[in-house]
């Protein structure tokens, strides 16, 4: 177990009440449900399992380590955004991102966190793009997160956040959201387990698929 | 992933270029095996001379160990269209995998098409791919890249490995959009993944007239399609389009590749694709 700080920082930076923005977001959850291809509470868990798995720990995972590592950084913080920037090809997961991404830095100035004022002084000159996992990495390793601590948040937001879209879709109840979650908790344990890749990958095509057609659908209830 | 076979010694080196009369011609052609290549066929009445060329394979199929390496161009103003005779083969793979690449370069205002037919991916097939675009000013190119998981046994074996890479950029190397995904057959049991299909395509284009109205009729377009699920959407920077599509088989998605295809072709030009044999 952590020791009580630790444990405290983490949980404060993986609060659902922090101003980050993220409730917005069902990451295609809203257009698979509007489409008939999640219709319960099975379905929800399939869409959170493989966002973790074929998302999370292939892209965001590598993402954040290297934004943690690049230790504020700006030319590394500005590489990695490039390629992550280059690598969302649905243009509400794009845009969703880096508004997260922002949300999140925002928050981190106005609290004083060590090196989110230069993260968003380069990103309003154009140096960075702000991506969430690039923010993240940014603002968790100034407020004194380490890599296990910011992996264990992101990937525990990642589930939260499926569980909080899912009831406000009506697809689960807030009990069995969070059942889902503590389900998906062995899921994240078992993925931080493994080698981290070195190069960001993903593979989610449904889910992909569902963000790009929400830009035209009349779902709406979600940014994407 | 290991590294990719050098673009000098790749097994086919197509370049087309454009003459004087307008009509595109092969000007390089090397097509070492296990490819073998058409002539130049001009079966389009528009773009305007445009050279069609139907990639073949004399052998079995992606066999383990295999190295391919594909490099065509398009030098300026060249219009060609480039496709395989029908869809290529990895077999299962027990020892080690096999690799293909395809570096593509489209030079200023020419307009290039490359869109083969899917690969299968019989069980234990482990294979690497990657597709390298470059786009120089003006220029114009409409891709694909497509996997389709088959067990001839009729059982449920799965492909051991799929390594694919596929970038797009600018004539000064700039990276424009990148899709890359490490997967094994695993996928095609996720719900959450593949939602029930067995077929993934992705199919880009980029140049002028890659624009939001092209983007609203490829949508229509898919919608019309029974057993395919698909989304489109504008690249960053907006550079140009990218269509996700996921088939129930492969009649569905060659229904959805041309249709999008012929799509774009009445968009851009006012005319349909020739007819192909």
């Amino acid at each position: 177990m952590a020791d009580a700080s630790s444990l405290l920082l983490a949980l404060q930076m993986g609060d659902s009440a922090f101003p980050s923005g993220g409730f917005g977001f069902s990451w295609g959850l809203e257009t698979l449900k509007h489409d008939g291809l999640v219709h319960d509470g099975a379905g929800v868990t399939a869409f959170a399992r493989a966002q973790l798995r074929w998302r999370w720990a292939c892209a965001d995972r590598p993402v954040l380590r290297a934004a943690l590592a690049a230790k504020g950084d700006l030319d590394r913080l500005g590489a990695l955004d490039r390629e992550v920037e280059a690598m969302s090809l649905a243009a509400e997961q794009r845009e969703g991102s880096r508004r997260l991404g922002r949300a999140l830095v925002r928050s981190h100035v106005t609290m004083g966190t060590p090196g989110a004022a230069a993260f968003q002084a380069a990103q309003r000159a154009g140096r960075v793009l702000g991506h969430l996992p690039v923010a993240q990495g940014v603002v968790w390793g100034g407020a004194g997160l380490d890599v296990t601590g910011a992996e264990a948040v992101s990937a525990f937001a990642v589930a939260a956040g499926i569980g909080q879209a899912a009831v406000r879709l009506a697809l689960v109840g807030p009990v069995e959201a969070q059942a889902m979650i503590a389900d998906l908790r062995g899921v994240i344990a078992t993925l931080l387990a493994q080698p981290c890749p070195e190069r960001p990958h993903a593979f989610v095509p449904a889910a992909e698929i569902a963000v790009m057609r929400h830009e035209s659908g009349d779902a709406r209830l979600f940014a994407n | 992933m290991n590294a990719p076979a050098s673009p000098a010694t790749a097994q086919l080196d197509l370049s087309f270029s454009r003459a004087p009369s307008g009509e595109t011609y092969l000007a390089r052609q090397y097509a070492g095996f296990p490819f073998h290549v058409t002539r130049a066929l001009q079966l389009d009445e528009e773009p305007a001379g445009m050279a069609t060329v139907v990639l073949q394979s004399l052998g079995a199929g992606l066999l383990q160990g295999d190295r391919l390496a594909m490099a065509i161009t398009a030098q300026p103003g060249a219009a060609a269209h480039v496709t395989t005779q029908g869809s290529g083969v990895a077999h299962a793979m027990l020892r080690e995998g096999a690799r293909q690449d395809a570096a593509i370069v489209v030079g200023e205002g020419a307009f290039l098409e490359y869109l083969p037919r899917p690969m299968i991916l019989f069980p234990d097939a482990d294979v690497t791919t990657s597709l390298d675009v470059v786009l120089h000013e003006g220029a114009s190119v409409m891709w694909c890249d497509a996997y389709l998981a088959h067990d001839p046994q009729k059982g449920d074996g799965r492909f051991a490995r799929l390594h694919a890479q596929t970038t797009l950029r600018d004539g000064a190397g700039a990276l424009l959009a990148l899709d890359r995904f490490a997967i094994d057959g695993s996928v095609l049991d996720e719900a959450g993944v593949m939602a029930g299909h067995a077929v993934h395509a992705s199919l880009g284009f980029a140049g002028p007239g890659a624009d939001g109205a092209l983007a609203a009729l490829w949508r229509e377009a898919l919608d019309e399609i029974d057993g395919v699920y698909g989304g489109v959407s504008t690249l960053p920077g907006e550079a140009g389009l990218f269509c996700r599509l996921l088939a129930r088989d492969g009649v569905a998605l060659r229904r959805a590749m041309l249709a999008l295809w012929r799509v774009m072709r009445l968009q851009r030009f006012d005319v349909e694709p020739g007819a192909r044999p």
